[in-house]
């Protein structure tokens, strides 16, 4: 495969992280900076972060919570906590938002990140009332144990069946074959490791 | 020294008129925004306050089509009275707009909003958005030639550059999947709303 100068080559560059794309623990620090990038905002688009590494599998989903959420404030109503809820619900069941095809891969941890949405606690509210979030991204951060007789090669991604405001979900990979960024959208649901 | 990142800028324009057909401007290259402006009849905007000075909670998301918006909506609304008069000319709207772009179907959104949806400057990853606020702050806007694309903010911090649509206005947002229109698609907010505030808005996507 022909390593190609990408986004995501470019995204870790910026962080100064490229010696160590080898080592998997430098790629999750690489995952917090690329999650923590500042990009501009665009409703409609996702993000995706995967990293594929013998038989672990780490993934990071991040969107303008507007994606999931219709709104980009704390939830207060009854009404908007509910769909907090049940766009919890949904990203928690990584079986149902990821299909891996050639392998088979379980889940072993999931970090949902909902804290720009999730309702004003009493404690937020003497730590400071007046502060509003500081983002409006939410995040889900999932990893998986494949088993090891197969290698992993292409990940159908199910999120736009769960929200329909995501629109396209950019998707940067690292591989053993390689690295590289897919373009996601309605009709294009697949991202190829190879 | 750090290598200064720019996105070239698109020639992109807004236009708007109190005839209707203004809106078929949005085929233009160079438009990423059309306003008809109107008023709505005075009977309309006095029965839509009277909905937002109660305490009912809206938020629709519906796929539908003019024949079937009475029956998707209506039993949300029975209990108001300018359901019948609101409805209709939503009808008015959902037609023009699955008209204009040949469709069977658009995405609605209905929402009564106390407070920012999305309080910042953002463009749309669709091809086009159709926005109307029937009561309460419009949708603001930044005039293309004053964006940075990178931030998606104003170049220079000057407020009084930000544009505001009116209630009533009923606006096409091209946003960044319209052919061509990558780092073009209109950069907007929702308004800030005031203690008490409240703004009834309508969205409509294009489903096919």
């Amino acid at each position: 495969m022909v390593i190609q100068v990408t986004d995501l080559f470019k995204k870790i560059a910026m962080v100064g992280l490229i010696p160590y794309l080898c080592c998997l623990s430098y790629v999750a620090i690489a995952h917090e900076h690329i999650h923590t990038s500042h990009s501009p905002h665009v409703h409609g688009v996702a993000e995706l972060n995967l990293i594929v590494e013998h038989n672990k599998l780490e993934i990071q989903f991040n969107s303008p919570a507007i994606n999931l959420l219709g709104f980009e404030y704390r939830a207060h109503t009854t009404a908007e906590i509910a769909e907090v809820e049940q766009a919890k619900d949904h990203l928690i069941n990584a079986n149902k938002m990821f299909v891996f095809e050639n392998a088979d891969c379980q889940q072993t941890a999931i970090k949902l990140d909902f804290s720009a949405v999730e309702p004003v606690t009493k404690r937020d509210q003497h730590q400071n009332e007046s502060q509003a979030p500081l983002h409006s991204e939410v995040s889900a951060r999932y990893q998986f144990k494949c088993n090891s007789g197969t290698e992993l090669t292409r990940v159908n991604v199910k999120l736009f069946e769960y929200f329909q405001y995501i629109k396209h979900i950019k998707a940067f990979w690292i591989a053993k074959s390689g690295q590289g960024v897919a373009e996601l959208n309605t009709s294009s649901t697949t991202i190829n490791l190879n | 020294m750090e290598p200064v990142i720019q996105i070239p800028s698109k020639l992109r324009l807004s236009n708007e008129s109190e005839n209707v057909d203004v809106l078929t401007n949005i085929y233009q290259e160079h438009c990423n925004l059309s306003v008809w402006k109107r008023n709505l009849p005075a009977s309309l905007v006095k029965n839509i306050n009277t909905l937002l000075d109660s305490d009912k909670h809206l938020k629709l998301i519906r796929q539908v089509t003019p024949d079937s918006l009475y029956d998707d909506i209506y039993p949300t609304l029975d209990e108001f009275e300018c359901a019948q008069e609101l409805i209709t000319d939503m009808t008015l709207l959902v037609d023009m707009f699955c008209c204009l772009f040949d469709l069977k179907q658009a995405g609605l959104r209905m929402a009564i909003l106390n407070q920012a949806m999305c309080p910042k400057f953002h463009v749309d990853k669709v091809p086009c958005r159709l926005i109307t606020t029937y009561a309460g702050s419009g949708t603001q806007w930044l005039p293309n030639e004053l964006v940075d694309r990178l931030s998606l903010d104003l170049k220079t911090a000057e407020s009084h550059h930000i544009a505001q649509l009116s209630s009533g206005d009923v606006a096409l947002l091209k946003g960044e999947s319209w052919p061509n229109n990558q780092n073009a698609g209109l950069v907007h907010r929702s308004p800030e709303l005031k203690a008490g505030e409240k703004r009834l808005i309508l969205t409509l996507d294009i489903v096919h």
